[in-house]
């Protein structure tokens, strides 16, 4: 295990305050038009917590996970690192980041360089923060990792294409453990896998917690998944943070009406409760983030909307210890 | 370093074990002999050729080959216009022709692959700026910018060779930044640069890779069209100077001569085709090699048809 770090534990190990991100949109020549990804997105992430993002479709839930990871530029706000701002972090400082802070991406089939055989992509990181002192020692430690996320020795000297999606993402998971990183952004790291083969991948980054005591940035559309691995939850609506709070108080206690329209749209497995139980359906398009409304993100879709949702949008207050919802109107 | 004579030995083998694969292509062996054969040829073209290219014997012109009625086999290929023996004008050809295309090649395709590398990579305003370059060097007619070059340096092999390489650099920026592109947003990129990577190994470990087979490709086209291009420019007169000769001037002189004596374009001719050939059998067992998973492929072919013919053998010796 790495030294511990210098700095106070009581400290989170990662804190975001006030993040926006803007992507330039293509066109307008003379007014550079811009989109909003993110407007004020503020959270905390403890020492080997796992918090859980949950969003629909655009609603800037991998946007963050770039910006922690830097690689998208913050237009507002900062991103601490163990209390150290890290928001503008450039070239070997940013380098030497990288090695506490690593990913695990979405799809296993492009993340591995299909041309390296599975010994020089794990060890990859190990080499360029030169952690490994010969080749041998890169070869013991790859081992040694491989048998950590369920992988035969064997796997060393092949190549890619030699495994499946469930293995490959193993491989990627390897990856991202070798350098031992306080923090891991998993973006969507099951959704491209067989819904078999999901668990056991799941249940995998849940046992390298455990060991490695690493935090993860958990982002996913699967509500069951983020129930089953996430200590904290944050709901994301149209590029801002709707509902945050730890897990059960979240799925158990919605407060916000789109988390809640959201919860009741997972499907029971039980026909009998199924049928029973009612289905919120908020219809509506989320909000054109090129030029969004002022006011409530969700105003357009929500029952409960009135003036004030219309005009001013709401904060994200704190309802009781540690959950906290951006409405004017909490349920 | 106690490191280097192990490192020494495993890239031994690793060379020997390329070789016996390369063995076992029997097309890509013979493309490979075939531009040794070239080289060779090149090399020691004054001690191969038997006689000089440039020494005419006015009694014996447009002499047909040996086979032919008419022919011996002093002149086993004929001789031209001049008398001029075919034969040892082919083998001292080999010399211009091999030094301006791949001389061309090589020096056209480092410039383009950085210029290309450099965009691709770079990207936003260095991309635009590079490939409008790219775009205007393409529009501007590239015979006029020989012409202009060559008659103010004057015609000498390196005037030809930069003259061609400033010519026939962008389509390899363009290739090149094309597969740059497509490398730079695909996940295992992503990752590399994650995991603190420095850009010189992503481009180095992740990018170039990725580029050999539509570059061999490439540079194998561009080969004959500097081969051709060559002859066009000494057909000229700004080319290749005489007595000093390269197969495309040969094919380009022959051509007046083409409905009486066909063996004048037809020996060059066959030479630049079997060179390019071959080069494009090496290349084609290059780019399977380069990758992996095809690689994997052929060797599980190459199994499986070993072991079928030996089924084959086995039944054949069981029937009678």
């Amino acid at each position: 295990m790495s030294v511990p770090p210098p700095d106070s534990t009581d400290d989170p190990l990662l804190a975001v305050r006030d993040l926006a991100v803007r992507y330039p949109l293509p066109g307008g020549f003379w007014r550079r038009r811009s989109f909003e990804a993110l407007d004020g997105v503020g959270f905390e992430i403890a020492r080997g917590e796992t918090l859980g993002l949950v969003g629909e479709s655009g609603s800037g839930k991998t946007t963050i996970g770039r910006a922690v990871l830097r690689r998208v530029e913050a237009h507002r706000g900062e991103i601490l690192f163990r209390g150290r701002d890290v928001t503008r972090l450039r070239g070997e400082a940013l380098r030497r980041l990288r090695a506490d802070v690593q990913v695990v991406l979405q799809d296993p089939y492009s993340s591995l360089n299909p041309r390296m055989r599975v010994l020089d992509i794990v060890a990859e990181p190990l080499v360029v923060h030169g952690r490994a002192a010969s080749r041998e020692d890169a070869r013991a430690r790859v081992t040694e990792l491989l048998d950590l996320v369920g992988l035969p020795k064997d796997a060393v000297d092949r190549f890619p294409h030699a495994f499946s999606g469930g293995q490959r993402q193993r491989i990627g998971i390897a990856r991202a453990i070798a350098l031992e990183p306080a923090l891991i952004v998993a973006d969507e790291p099951v959704s491209a896998l067989d819904v078999s083969v999901q668990a056991q991948v799941v249940n995998l980054l849940q046992d390298l917690q455990a060991r490695l005591g690493a935090s993860y940035l958990f982002i996913s559309h699967d509500l069951a998944v983020v129930r089953h691995i996430a200590h904290r939850v944050a709901i994301l609506y149209g590029g801002r943070i709707v509902e945050i709070g730890p897990r059960d108080a979240i799925f158990e206690n919605p407060r916000h009406p789109y988390t809640q329209a959201l919860l009741s749209a997972v499907p029971i497995a039980d026909p009998v409760r199924q049928r029973a139980r009612r289905r919120l359906v908020h219809a509506g398009e989320p909000p054109d983030l090129a030029a969004p409304p002022p006011g409530c993100r969700y105003q357009a879709r929500c029952p409960l909307a009135d003036a004030r949702c219309r005009e001013v949008s709401p904060p994200l207050a704190a309802l009781a210890q540690d959950h906290a919802v951006a409405c004017w109107k909490p349920l | 370093m106690s490191d280097a004579a192990p490192g020494r030995a495993r890239r031994g083998a690793a060379i020997l074990a390329l070789a016996a694969e390369l063995a076992r292509d029997r097309l890509a062996l013979a493309g490979l002999l075939g531009l040794v054969l070239v080289v060779v040829a090149a090399i020691f073209a004054p001690l191969l050729a038997p006689y000089d290219p440039a020494a005419q014997t006015v009694l014996a012109r447009l002499r047909p080959p040996a086979w032919l009625a008419g022919g011996d086999w002093s002149h086993p290929l004929g001789t031209d216009h001049l008398g001029r023996d075919v034969l040892s004008r082919v083998i001292h050809g080999a010399r211009a022709t091999m030094l301006i295309g791949v001389g061309v090649v090589a020096l056209a395709g480092t410039f383009g692959v950085a210029v290309g590398l450099l965009a691709g990579y770079v990207g936003g305003r260095v991309d635009g700026v590079l490939m409008r370059v790219v775009d205007v060097q393409i529009s501007f007619p590239g015979i006029l910018l020989i012409l202009l070059i060559v008659s103010v340096l004057g015609p000498s092999t390196t005037t030809i060779v930069v003259v061609l390489a400033a010519t026939n650099w962008m389509v390899f920026a363009r290739v090149t930044r094309g597969a740059v592109l497509s490398a730079r947003r695909s996940g295992y990129v992503e990752a590399a640069q994650i995991a603190g990577c420095r850009d010189g190994r992503v481009i180095v470990r992740h990018i170039l890779p990725n580029l050999v087979s539509p570059l061999s490709t490439l540079a194998i086209l561009e080969f004959t069209n500097v081969v051709l291009a060559e002859a066009a420019i000494s057909f000229l007169g700004l080319g290749v100077q005489p007595p000093a000769t390269s197969w495309g001037l040969d094919v380009a002189s022959g051509r007046d001569y083409v409905f009486v004596a066909w063996w004048l374009v037809t020996f060059p001719g066959l030479a630049i085709m079997a060179t390019v050939l071959c080069a494009n059998l090496l290349a084609s067992w290059l780019r399977v090699t380069a990758d992996p998973q095809e690689r994997e492929k052929r060797f599980a072919r190459a199994l499986a048809a070993r072991r079928g013919r030996a089924r084959a053998s086995r039944e054949g010796e069981r029937t009678p």
